[in-house]
């Protein structure tokens, strides 16, 4: 891979992660766990851009991996931190949302070209499902897989 | 709970875990999107039986985490049910990220998501600005408790009619660019996620209740837009 597409994949990245630190202010997560949820969303977009960048045209695999990745590093967190998964998984998932055919369908729609509409339209479809699946796959799991590692034992609050 | 946006099964089994500690047989606790009952048999009686509707709806994880850790505590027997109470009274009062940094937090999801597809340095900046407009409306919305689809609707309007004026301002900015990143924080992700969970989980009729919800508010959004764009004569 050029390198130079590495260093623009990396800088993407990193607003990611300043973009799903924001999110999850947003819906007031714990302070503590902020820097987690933001990790998340760089793991996300990190891995889809990876997949998607060389060939630029398997949108629904690379989301399909990515979302895999962070609901597998979000249970993992989950165990970790002991808090509810969900609160990784959001972030995470945030940047592989498909606003982008949202916007397309409803652009297509007001320029009256009934055939790209439902184009895009789909194309959103099959992301969402993406999502869903990939978020399944790793959700089916039995919680032991993420206990592999031991969890350090943390302070307890007085 | 329910009212923090968690996940119907993570309800139920927590009311389940905290009712086991009556030692009772046949306790039951159902919960559903908008709703919970809880039933608990008595000999003298008959079944004690309560149900709540849940109104207003809100996102706090903080909450969730801080009910989840304590309601383990209370059942491990750590805590007493005195303390619990207490401390269930704290978790509704702690303090929430002020208004100021939730704004914020709105312009650095908006303008670091249109940096992360492909937008430029300009691009960003004006959705970092169209961030902070949409924190303020939000922030109004709940203060105003407007219905619930209103707020989708409002924030997309306001992107497309900031993001077009940008564009006639300074030709040289992407519109679509703009209000792809600028539309990221309203979009359903959180309540699509939620409902592939609730399903999974065998909470149906939660789960597909969801699902629509989200198709509502993306489709929301999308008409907030088209009204946004639709102002302007498209190029």
């Amino acid at each position: 891979m050029d390198s130079s597409l590495f260093y623009t994949i990396l800088f993407q990245s990193v607003f990611s992660f300043i973009a799903c630190f924001g999110y999850s202010i947003i819906f007031n997560a714990p302070r503590r766990e902020l820097l987690y949820c933001g990790i998340n969303g760089f793991l996300g977009w990190f891995v889809y851009a990876i997949i998607f960048a060389p060939t630029e045209q398997h949108t629904v695999n690379a989301t399909l991996v990515a979302t895999m990745v962070v609901t597998a590093v979000a249970r993992f967190f989950s165990y970790h931190r002991q808090a509810p998964s969900i609160l990784y998984h959001i972030p995470g998932i945030l940047p592989l949302v498909p606003g982008a055919a949202v916007y397309n369908t409803m652009r297509a729609a007001l320029m009256g070209d009934i055939l790209a509409t439902y184009s895009y339209a789909l194309s959103g479809f099959k992301l969402a499902g993406a999502i869903g699946i990939g978020s399944l796959v790793i959700l089916v799991l039995p919680y032991k897989v993420f206990t592999i590692i031991p969890r350090f034992e943390r302070k307890k609050k007085a | 709970m329910l009212m923090s946006g968690a996940e119907t099964y993570r309800v139920q089994d927590t009311m389940l875990r905290i009712l086991s500690v009556s030692g009772r047989e046949k306790i039951e606790a159902l919960a559903l999107s908008t709703m919970l009952i809880v039933s608990l048999p008595r000999e003298e009686k008959g079944p004690l039986s309560m149900a709540r509707g849940v109104r207003d709806r809100s996102v706090n994880f903080e909450k969730i985490c801080a009910v989840n850790e304590m309601s383990r505590a209370f059942v491990s027997g750590k805590i007493s049910l005195e303390q619990a109470t207490t401390e269930l009274q704290n978790i509704d009062n702690a303090p929430r990220f002020t208004d100021l940094a939730i704004i914020f937090a709105y312009s650095l999801t908006s303008g670091g998501l249109t940096l992360v597809y492909n937008g430029t340095l300009l691009d960003g900046f004006i959705a970092f600005i169209i961030g902070l407009i949409l924190g303020v409306a939000a922030i109004l919305n709940t203060k105003w408790k407007t219905p619930y689809f209103f707020n989708p609707l409002l924030g997309g309007a306001i992107t497309g009619i900031l993001a077009m004026f940008s564009h006639m301002l300074l030709p040289q900015t992407q519109v679509d660019m703009i209000i792809i990143g600028s539309i990221m924080p309203l979009l359903p992700g959180l309540t699509l996620t939620k409902s592939i969970r609730d399903i999974l989980e065998g909470n149906f009729i939660s789960g597909t209740s969801r699902l629509v919800e989200a198709l509502l508010v993306a489709c929301g959004i999308a008409a907030g837009v088209a009204l946004g764009i639709g102002l302007f004569p498209i190029k």
